[in-house]
C-alpha cells in the first residue's frame, strides 16, 4: 500500500474573474522512503495540489472531487460533504504530526514576533505530551539535526536575527519535529542562494534516509530533481502530463513539454544554447478542451486542440499524456 | 532600554519647555483679561493692586521669566479667577474624577474594540460583520454629546436604570464612560478588523496551521500579537486624551472634572490655570508616547529602540 495515493483530485479557486481550475483531476502516489518530484512552472497547479492534500488551501479554494488516501486513511474533504468542522478536526490531528510541509520562502513563513523556540515546539505541543524540559531538549536536538550551530542561543532569538538559510533550516526542523511519515517540500530552495540550495537538498535527502519518511519535492528546477528524486511527475495546466523514473524523464522524455523543460536546463558538457519555451501557460479560468500545452507545442496536431490525450503507459513506471505517443494504427490523428 | 527612556524623558522636558513658552506668549496675545466681566467695574486702584499681585504690570518677557522661575520650584501660582486658591489645588481636586472616568473608558474601548474587531474579522455570517461595521461607522460619525444625551434619555429617564449626575457609585460611571468610549471603540474595531484580515493572509499563518494548531490558537497565539501593533500606536495617544477629560461629557453629566476646568480657564483668561493645564496635558502625552514606543518594541522584536552607534 502506498503511503499517499491521490486519485482524480480536482481543486478550484473562486476569483472575481471566475472559477480558476487550478488542479484538474490529477492522480499520483508516493511510497514510504522515496523522494518524488513534482515539476512544473508557476501556475501549473503543483503547489496547490499539495496544499489540497494538507488542507491548507486559502479561503476561496475548494477541493471539488477526488480521493486522497494517506497511510490507509481517506482524508479528502469530499467525504465530509460540507462538514468543514469535522474535516478540520481530522486534519488538525494529521498536520504537523504524520504529514508536514516545508515552505518556500523562509523570509515570510516564520512569525516575526515569536521566538524560534516557541515556533519550533508548537507541533510537539499539539501532538505529543511532553514536559517543558523535554520540549526544550527536543528543540535543541532538532536544531542540531538540521545543522544549526549553537542551538541554545538560536532558540531564544527571533526570525529576523537569522539568515535566510538558517531560517529555512528552522522551517525544516519544524516540519521534522514529530517524525512525520510524509514531508511535502514546496520549493524549499527557491528563495535561497545557489550554494545553500545544494546544502538544503542534501539535508532533506539525509533526513529522509534517517527517518524513512516519504518526501514530495515540489520544484520548477529539473536540476534539483535530478539530484534528489527517484520518480518525477511533470505538471502542466493543472494536469500531470508525464510521469516516470528520474532516468526515464531525463533520457527518454516523451512529452514535448518535458523536452522543452530539459532544453531550458543548462548543460555544461554539451555547449548548446538554452532554449526557452515560447508562450505562456493556459488560462485556467477557461481551460482548453484538449491538451493544455497545445498552443506552445511545436508538434501540435489537429486532435491536440480538441481532445485531452489519455494516459498511455510506456513501461511500469513511465506514462505520458500526449497524442504523439499514440500509435498511428489507432487512427485517431485522422479524426 | 533605561538609557533610551532617560533620553526620551530629557527630550520630553525640552518639548515641555517649548510648549510652555509658545503657550505663554500666545495666551498673552489673545485680547481680554482675567479681570474682565463683572470685575470690570473695579476702581483703578484695586485693579492696579490686582495687576501688581499677579505681576501683570510687568512686561510680558519679564512675566514669563518670573513664571518659569516659580514653575521650576513647583509653584504654578494661584488661579486668577478663584482668588487665593493655588492651581495645583484645583487640579488635585478635579483630576482624580477625570482620570478614573478616562481609565474606565479606556479599558472599555480596548476590550470592546478588540473583541468586536476580531468578531467582525472572523465571523462566517456576513450580516454580523456588516452590523458591527455599521455600528462602528455610526460611532465614528456621530458626535459624542448626541449619543450621550440619547443614553441619558433612554437609560436615565425612560428606563430609570442608571443615575445621570455625578460619579458617586460605579453605576454612575457606565453612561459617561460609554459615551467617551464609543468613538475609540469604533476606531479600534475597524483597526483590529482590517489589521486581522491582513495578518491572516500572511504566510506564517499557513505555517502555523500546517503544524496542526487549532484555528483559535492560531488567531490568539500567532495573529493577535501581530495585529495589535497598529492598535497600540493608536491606544497610546488615546489614553492621554481620555484621562485629560472631555468638556462635553463632563458638562453633560455634571462631573467636576479637569476637562471643563480647561475650557473655562481659556474663556476666563485664567492665565495661571491655562499654563498649568497645558503643561499637565503636555506631560501626559509625552509620557504616554514614550510608553507606547516601549510597548511596541516589546511586542515587535524587530523594532530597535536605540540606533547602534555608528
Amino acid at each position: 500500500m502506498s503511503l499517499l495515493e491521490i486519485k482524480n483530485l480536482t481543486t478550484s479557486f473562486a476569483t472575481e474573474q471566475g472559477k480558476v481550475q487550478a488542479v484538474r483531476g490529477i492522480s499520483l502516489s508516493v511510497e514510504q522512503g522515496e523522494i518524488v518530484g513534482i515539476v512544473g512552472e508557476s501556475g501549473s497547479g503543483k503547489s496547490q495540489s499539495m496544499y489540497s492534500v494538507m488542507g491548507l488551501l486559502s479561503e476561496n479554494g475548494t477541493i471539488e472531487s477526488g480521493s486522497i488516501l494517506f497511510d490507509g486513511q481517506e482524508i479528502s474533504p469530499v467525504q465530509f460533504d460540507g462538514n468543514a468542522a469535522a474535516y478540520e478536526k481530522l486534519m488538525e490531528g494529521i498536520r504537523g504530526n504524520s504529514m508536514s510541509m516545508i515552505f518556500q520562502d523562509p523570509m515570510s513563513f516564520l512569525n516575526p514576533v515569536l521566538t524560534i523556540e516557541k515556533q519550533l515546539v508548537e507541533p510537539l505541543k499539539n501532538h505529543k505530551k511532553m514536559s517543558a524540559a523535554e520540549l526544550h531538549q527536543k528543540a535543541v536536538e532538532l536544531l542540531t539535526q538540521v545543522g544549526i550551530p549553537s542551538p541554545e542561543e538560536r532558540l531564544k532569538q527571533y526570525p529576523h536575527q537569522l539568515s535566510g538559510g538558517m531560517r529555512q533550516r528552522v522551517i525544516i526542523a519544524i516540519a521534522l519535529a514529530c517524525n512525520p511519515k510524509l514531508i511535502i517540500a514546496d520549493e524549499p530552495t527557491t528563495a535561497l542562494d545557489v550554494t545553500i540550495q545544494a546544502k538544503i537538498i542534501e539535508l532533506i535527502k539525509e533526513l529522509k534516509e534517517k527517518t524513512g519518511s516519504g518526501v514530495i519535492l515540489i520544484t520548477h528546477d529539473l536540476g534539483v530533481v535530478a539530484s534528489a528524486c527517484s520518480r518525477v511527475y511533470i505538471m502542466y495546466g493543472g494536469k500531470i502530463v508525464e510521469t516516470g523514473l528520474a532516468d526515464e524523464i531525463y533520457y527518454q522524455p516523451q512529452h514535448p513539454y518535458t523536452s522543452g523543460l530539459l532544453a531550458c536546463v543548462n548543460n555544461p558538457e554539451e555547449d548548446t544554447e538554452l532554449r526557452p519555451i515560447p508562450g505562456s501557460p493556459p488560462d485556467l479560468i477557461k481551460p482548453p478542451a484538449g491538451c493544455p500545452f497545445v498552443d506552445r507545442c511545436d508538434k501540435a496536431m489537429k486532435i491536440c486542440k480538441m481532445k485531452m490525450p489519455p494516459e498511455r503507459k510506456l513501461s511500469d513506471t513511465h506514462a505520458v499524456c500526449c497524442w504523439l505517443t499514440e500509435k498511428p494504427a489507432s487512427g485517431k490523428e485522422g479524426e | 532600554m533605561l538609557r533610551y527612556t532617560l533620553k526620551r524623558l530629557a527630550v520630553g522636558i525640552l518639548t515641555l519647555a517649548a510648549l510652555a513658552t509658545i503657550t505663554f506668549f500666545l495666551m498673552k496675545i489673545i485680547p481680554g483679561s482675567p479681570f474682565g466681566g463683572e470685575l470690570a467695574q473695579l476702581s483703578p486702584e484695586v485693579r492696579e493692586m490686582l495687576y501688581a499681585q499677579y505681576n501683570l504690570d510687568k512686561s510680558i518677557p519679564e512675566q514669563f521669566l518670573i513664571y518659569l522661575q516659580n514653575a521650576v520650584t513647583g509653584d504654578f501660582g494661584d488661579s486668577m479667577t478663584r482668588k487665593g486658591t493655588a492651581v495645583t489645588t484645583i487640579i488635585a481636586r478635579c483630576l482624580p474624577a477625570t482620570m478614573k472616568l478616562g481609565l474606565v473608558a479606556f479599558i472599555i474601548a480596548i476590550t470592546v474594540g478588540v473583541t468586536l474587531g476580531i468578531v467582525a474579522a472572523f465571523t462566517k455570517r456576513k450580516w454580523v460583520e456588516n452590523l458591527v461595521m455599521f455600528v462602528a461607522t455610526i460611532g465614528i460619525s456621530v458626535p459624542s454629546f448626541l449619543y450621550a444625551m440619547l443614553l441619558m434619555i433612554v437609560f436615565g429617564v425612560i428606563l430609570g436604570w442608571l443615575p445621570i449626575i455625578g460619579l458617586k457609585t460605579p453605576l454612575h460611571y457606565i453612561m459617561p464612560a460609554f459615551s467617551l468610549a464609543l468613538y475609540p471603540i469604533s476606531m479600534i474595531t475597524r483597526l483590529v478588523r482590517s489589521s486581522m484580515k491582513e495578518v491572516m493572509k500572511q504566510d506564517y499563518i499557513v505555517l502555523a496551521r500546517s503544524k496542526g494548531t487549532p484555528m483559535i490558537k492560531v488567531i490568539l497565539g500567532h495573529a493577535l500579537k501581530n495585529c495589535l501593533i497598529p492598535v497600540v500606536t493608536y491606544a497610546g495617544p488615546l489614553l492621554a486624551f481620555l484621562i485629560t477629560g472631555s468638556f462635553v461629557i463632563e458638562s453633560l453629566f455634571s462631573i467636576p472634572g479637569i476637562g471643563s476646568e480647561f475650557v473655562n480657564s481659556v474663556t476666563n483668561r485664567d492665565y495661571t490655570m491655562i499654563m498649568a493645564l497645558t503643561i499637565l496635558f503636555g506631560s501626559f502625552i509625552i509620557i504616554v508616547n514614550i510608553l507606547t514606543d516601549l510597548l511596541v518594541a516589546f511586542i515587535d522584536p524587530r523594532v530597535k529602540l536605540e540606533k547602534k552607534a555608528s
